[in-house]
């Protein structure tokens, strides 16, 4: 039985604020150019079409784990699914969440170095982006949402950035509209898919929501739906800006973008936005980091989470330096991605139907 | 304990203190603010690399100096230059890269590499082509500007502002040659009546990364009009006995597409507003006619310059360096073929169609 205050509480905006945080992080610096590789000037489409989809898994998710307000994520997958695979699950995820955080950390850290700190070495930056997760973190989830919500209005000057090099850009490069086909449109789907990776978390954090009588589903759409909004407009933007063909020769986009046009008083724009975006991908990387820990919490019904975000820092660290180079990095991340379509996608749909399957009588049996 | 955990906090905290202790102080950085790219004149398989940069010291004999060396590479330059100054050398605050015309013959694309690579070259970095070695033009001392890097900077400007060279950066260049459909451009700098001179009016043509031709004069301005490009500038025509100039005042331009029994069709509609700023031929303008007349015999006029760069485009050069196959690509992708654009712009039929507004007549009816 999920116990109400043992490890603090979240209201159902600072939810919505978790995801929105969650989402925005390492997956906007390259989405351009993965989903333009696929679906050419039609990108945006991919992205838009990969929202709504997101949108109704969001729906199904939180409507399937509404069912059990009590239950934490161990106790209904094993409510739903038995015992041992609910523990399996319930692990796996746990290793997913540490592993999408080694990988953030190290997208970030080579941000970091490439574009801000060429001379620190990558372990020292490393190192510190670790600590900083492990200090947002060892509060527990209250604490951490209160750090989110601080965040979110980051997003705004974030958002911002988008039309900053628009007077370069040019429609034309966007057309002909669906040009590149349906087939190739859809494909794009999936490379899109994991820029949107983490709102799973809401599996996890939805039974630490106080005041659930709020819509939290609507609350949750809303998140997905402006995360799509601010990825459509920017992948939109990028595309009317370098065109189908130069983005692929485009690591960054989203940081090249900005270095576009020359901007009075602000002489390196895209550092502007680093600074922004490196407070985001901190919210991510915690919020994926506590996900996890809250779960072998659960597995080892253990009073606090902060046994667990000490523990592991260790092996988070070595985790994110393993990669080599870039490429290597970009392979880790992904390998962890394949991961997120489990976890985002098949996790959720399968509960959803043992809901119906079995799940249903036995709320009704606990109810009656 | 509550003791010992302080002090290990002040120590943390003491730690970030000393993030600053190898900063490099802007007083000891070589700050870079122009690059030339010759052709090696003892080894033709080598660049020569040149890079102006302020003096700073105020002891210094000179306020600019340049270095120069011998490279297959730009990456390997960098590495040369550094052993020849005391300072470290900061790339990130170069504003003009200007190519001699045989390098740019040879191509640029192996120099832009770096340049695309490193983050500390602003994608709005210029380019140009210069007439002769750049490790001279770099040395040049013009008479208005301390550094010639700062003069080339603003004299594109000017002449972009004036409708007569297109601005090429490190990333339009990037996109020009990257994107089907369009080849790039880029100013050209020439002589003017002497070595002391320099004339930022023409324009680079390239295919891929290869210069292959210069438009000059009012080509150069028809050019810039087929771009869309309209800002500013005097064009003068002859007309009726007299001379007859306006001031341009911006415009836009539209381009249609149609295919029509197999065969492209290309409407470029131009639309100039203009001041009168000259009028010698002595009649009255002020009556609509008349001034309609004179929109219509100007813009017979802009149509002869326009025709002149179209053919030397689609017959000469067989190369869009307008970028009409952006366009042919959108409207009509099952015609666009990639490979073999510029020969299908040659064979585009090309109905250009400038429109001039003149606004104002100035003071003199």
């Amino acid at each position: 039985m999920y116990q109400k205050y043992k490890n603090g509480e979240i209201s159902a905006i600072q939810s919505f604020v978790i995801i929105l945080s969650v989402i925005v992080g390492s997956g906007i610096l390259g989405l351009s150019r993965v989903v333009a590789e696929v679906s050419q000037q039609d990108a945006w489409i991919s992205v838009l079409l990969n929202g709504i989809f997101i949108s109704l898994i969001m729906i199904i998710i939180v409507y399937t784990i509404s069912k059990f307000p009590q239950y934490n994520f161990l106790q209904y997958t094993c409510c739903l699914l038995s015992k041992p695979l609910g523990y399996l699950i319930s692990i796996s995820y746990s290793i997913y969440a540490f592993l999408v955080t080694a990988i953030v950390i190290r997208f970030l850290t080579e941000m970091v170095y490439t574009w801000l700190l060429p001379h620190t070495p990558m372990y020292i930056t490393n190192f510190m982006i670790l600590i900083t997760v492990v200090y947002m973190t060892r509060g527990g989830l209250t604490t951490l949402a209160r750090f989110a919500e601080v965040l979110v209005f980051l997003l705004i000057p974030f958002a911002l950035l988008i039309f900053i090099a628009l007077p370069e850009a040019s429609i034309i490069n966007l057309r002909p509209i669906g040009g590149s086909g349906i087939s190739n449109i859809l494909k794009g789907v999936f490379p899109s898919f994991f820029s949107f990776a983490g709102y799973e978390v809401i599996l996890i954090y939805y039974p630490y929501i106080s005041d659930k009588q709020r819509p939290v589903m609507k609350y949750s759409v809303v998140a997905i739906l402006s995360i799509t909004v601010l990825y459509t407009a920017t992948v939109m933007s990028q595309i009317a800006l370098y065109g189908p063909q130069e983005i692929a020769y485009v690591l960054y986009p989203s940081i090249n973008y900005l270095t576009a046009v020359d901007f009075p008083v602000v002489e390196r724009t895209e550092i502007f936005f680093t600074i922004f975006w490196i407070f985001t991908v901190l919210a991510t990387i915690g919020i994926q980091y506590l996900a996890g820990c809250i779960v072998l919490q659960n597995i080892f019904t253990i009073k606090q989470t902060r046994f667990f975000t000490y523990i592991f820092a260790p092996i988070i660290y070595l985790l994110s330096l393993y990669p080599q180079n870039t490429s290597e990095v970009v392979d880790f991340g992904n390998l962890v991605g394949n991961f997120n379509i489990f976890f985002g996608f098949v996790l959720p749909l399968i509960l959803f139907f043992m809901y119906f399957i079995r799940g249903r009588k036995n709320v009704n049996e606990k109810h009656s | 304990m509550k003791n010992i955990a302080k002090i290990l906090i002040i120590i943390l905290l003491i730690f970030p203190l000393t993030g600053c202790w190898d900063a490099t102080d802007l007083e000891e950085l070589l700050i870079v603010y122009g690059l030339g790219i010759d052709i090696s004149r003892e080894n033709p398989e080598q660049y020569l690399f040149t890079v102006g940069f302020p003096t700073i010291i105020p002891e210094a004999p000179e306020q600019k100096h340049e270095v120069s060396t011998e490279s297959p590479s730009l990456g390997r330059a960098k590495s040369n230059l550094q052993q020849k100054v005391y300072r470290q050398i900061s790339y990130d605050n170069i504003r003009v890269v200007v190519f001699s015309e045989e390098v740019a013959k040879k191509g640029i694309l192996v120099h832009v590499d770096t340049m695309l690579r490193e983050p500390l070259y602003r994608g709005t970095t210029r380019f140009a082509v210069f007439i002769d070695r750049t490790e001279d033009l770099l040395a040049m001392k013009p008479p208005v500007s301390l550094f010639v890097s700062n003069f080339l900077f603003d004299s594109i400007e000017q002449n972009y502002q004036a409708t007569t060279v297109p601005i090429s950066t490190l990333r339009s260049f990037s996109h020009e040659y990257y994107t089907d459909g369009i080849e790039p451009s880029m100013p050209f700098i020439c002589y003017g009546a002497d070595k002391t001179e320099l004339n930022v009016g023409c324009v680079a043509l390239f295919r891929g990364d290869k210069l292959i031709e210069r438009l000059r004069g009012r080509n150069s301005r028809g050019f810039m009009l087929l771009k869309g490009e309209i800002h500013r500038g005097i064009y003068t025509f002859e007309l009726m006995g007299g001379f007859v100039s306006i001031n341009l005042k911006g415009g836009n331009s539209k381009i249609k597409t149609k295919l029509i029994d197999g065969q492209l069709h290309i409407f470029h509609d131009i639309f100039i507003d203009s001041v009168l700023s000259e009028h010698t031929p002595k009649h009255e303008m002020l009556k609509t006619e008349k001034i309609e007349d004179l929109q219509a015999q100007l813009a017979d006029e802009i149509e002869k310059d326009l025709r002149n760069v179209l053919e030397v485009l689609q017959d000469e050069l067989k190369n869009d360096n307008i970028g009409y196959g952006k366009y042919v690509k959108a409207n009509h992708p099952e015609y666009f073929d990639a490979e073999n654009w510029n020969y299908q712009f040659s064979k585009a039929i090309i109905h250009v169609n400038p429109n001039v507004r003149i606004r104002t007549l100035g003071v003199t009816p």
